[in-house]
């Protein structure tokens, strides 16, 4: 047990603690604040904690909710942004040094949504440089460590957000998602994550990978927690020209329906060639439980995912090198290496090249459409293997190398090229003890349907409820 | 599609960063020479879908049909 009772609660079970007055989010931020100062020598899952900032927000919520003001499920709960999201008066990194002294004028919308909510801010979490990439070795903020095996990368982009998550630092965390970077740090580091419809939570104030395929969303441990921070922070917001217009569902509300005669596909191609053991066990045991949960298993074809990664490199980093165009040619010395190299070759790209991405990418969505008409869920690994240990740039798959960076994200980007919803949930252990994922993907506007099928695979074990051994 | 043997020479890298405006050392351009036929690998791969007679509108590229 991690710093008392506490932090083992779930947001939800806090947020029913808070609400029946039982518990102070001053104790309760106290809590996350004393495992932000043991743990963050270790894990470096920040870049900056708000430590009087948290405490005048809980005192503020305490005395709001002592006068019967209560906001609602997130008001006094601990939570933290990745270092993407502008947050008022606050240093806004983007894990850059060209931002490293920003403070930005205005919150993100989500920011603002969740500050509205009554949650109270830790801080801003470690991330992969500028968000292009799956390690988070940030070569100006330092490594940010998995809790899981020390030495091993927690995942990324959004690799502080996951780590923090799961070591109890924070209740949940709000990370970006343009190839992966939300599904894949769940699944290394155990905890859940969602990747929403396009265009469903707003981006107003995120810095930019790429436009097309940039998603924000949250991390928790739980699915009902993950549901209750979606709710929070989706919804249409005029100034983002990809948000969506109209009503937005309530995520928590059919949670609890199961998910019998829900249509599961399984792709036996391409999702589950070329990985670790491992993984490959564990998400085939995960899928074999949800048929047992009164799902309908159905076997799938879907050559056209094959495509996505290919489009992701190209659209995502071509868009990635135009947002940096200036600054990579003005401050080149301003960039670490791995990146530099990347957004300079990415600069290289034809306009043809990336029109016929968009092309292709189209016909993946088309694919994807169709395929939808026939299942509710598509389940796979949000990724091919587990943690890496730092430094590691090639894995050994099926006895041949392979790089890190383009096998990586390579289940995960297929529902970014889409713009499906899609999240990984905690379905056990590889032998060496680190996390595995099972990504669960549904059609686009269906978050809910994706939300309650993880949630019923989640509730019938206890994975979740596993604690990092730091 | 490129052959087999594809390579691209630090010197042709030269070439391509100053068309694009960026500044490249000798020794980076050597490393981007190592990088660059993965990036052409996967422009061919992309080369080979047929879109043709895929109708695609470039107008919407992003619209969500739900």
């Amino acid at each position: 047990m991690i710093n008392g009772d506490l932090a083992e609660l779930t947001l939800a079970q806090a947020a029913r603690l808070i609400k029946a007055r039982k518990l102070s989010p001053v104790e309760l931020t106290n809590a996350c604040l004393k495992q932000i100062e043991r743990l963050q020598p270790t894990l470096n899952a920040f870049i900056t904690v708000t430590a009087d900032h948290a405490t005048r927000q809980a005192r503020a919520a305490a005395r709001e909710i002592a006068k019967g003001h209560y906001r609602g499920p997130l008001h006094g709960i601990p939570v933290s942004l990745k270092d993407l999201y502008a947050t008022k008066g606050i240093r806004t990194t983007a894990g850059s040094r060209i931002l490293e002294n920003y403070v930005p004028k205005r919150d993100a919308t989500t920011t603002a949504r969740l500050m509205q909510a009554g949650a109270v801010l830790m801080g801003k979490n470690n991330l992969h440089e500028w968000a292009c990439g799956v390690t988070t070795d940030n070569p100006f903020f330092g490594t940010c460590q998995n809790p899981w095996q020390i030495g091993h990368i927690p995942g990324g982009s959004s690799g502080g957000s996951a780590a923090a998550v799961a070591s109890r630092q924070c209740f949940a965390s709000l990370g970006s998602d343009t190839g992966g970077s939300i599904r894949i740090p769940a699944h290394m580091c155990g905890i859940f994550g969602h990747k929403p419809t396009y265009g469903l939570v707003p981006r107003t104030g995120i810095f930019p990978e790429s436009w097309s395929f940039d998603h924000s969303g949250p991390m928790t441990r739980t699915v009902e927690d993950s549901a209750i921070v979606l709710q929070a922070i989706a919804g249409h917001d005029p100034q983002d020209p990809s948000s969506i217009p109209g009503k937005v569902a309530n995520f928590s509300r059919g949670l609890k329906l199961g998910i019998k005669g829900l249509r599961v596909g399984v792709p036996r191609r391409y999702f589950f060639t070329d990985i670790d053991a491992g993984v490959r066990t564990q998400v085939l045991t995960a899928i074999a439980a949800l048929e047992t949960l009164g799902a309908q298993l159905v076997e799938v074809d879907i050559p056209e995912a094959e495509l996505a990664m290919d489009c992701t490199f190209v659209i995502a980093w071509a868009e990635a090198a135009h947002y940096h165009r200036k600054w990579v040619r003005e401050r080149p010395g301003d960039y670490g290496p791995d990146l530099l190299d990347l957004l300079q070759a990415s600069s290289l790209y034809l306009a043809t090249d990336y029109l016929q991405a968009q092309q292709v990418r189209a016909r993946v969505r088309a694919a994807f459409r169709r395929l939808f008409e026939t299942i509710d869920i598509l389940a796979t690994p949000a990724g091919p293997t587990p943690a890496t240990a730092h430094g590691t740039t090639e894995m050994i798959l099926q006895g041949r190398p392979v790089s890190i960076m383009n096998k990586v994200a390579a289940f995960t980007a297929v529902a970014n090229a889409t713009g499906e919803p899609a999240c990984s949930v905690p379905c056990g252990f590889t032998k060496g003890g680190l996390p595995v994922g099972l990504m669960l993907h549904g059609r686009a506007g269906d978050d809910a349907t994706v939300l309650r099928a993880a949630h019923a695979y989640e509730q019938a074990h206890d994975w979740y409820q596993q604690t990092p051994p730091v | 599609m490129m052959p087999d043997n594809y390579a691209i020479k630090p010197s042709a890298v030269m070439a391509l960063a100053t068309w694009a405006d960026m500044l490249m050392e000798q020794r980076r351009a050597g490393a981007m020479a190592k990088v660059l036929p993965e990036f052409r690998a996967r422009i061919d791969r992309l080369n080979a879908v047929d879109t043709d007679t895929f109708e695609f509108d470039f107008l919407r590229p992003l619209q969500l049909d739900r």
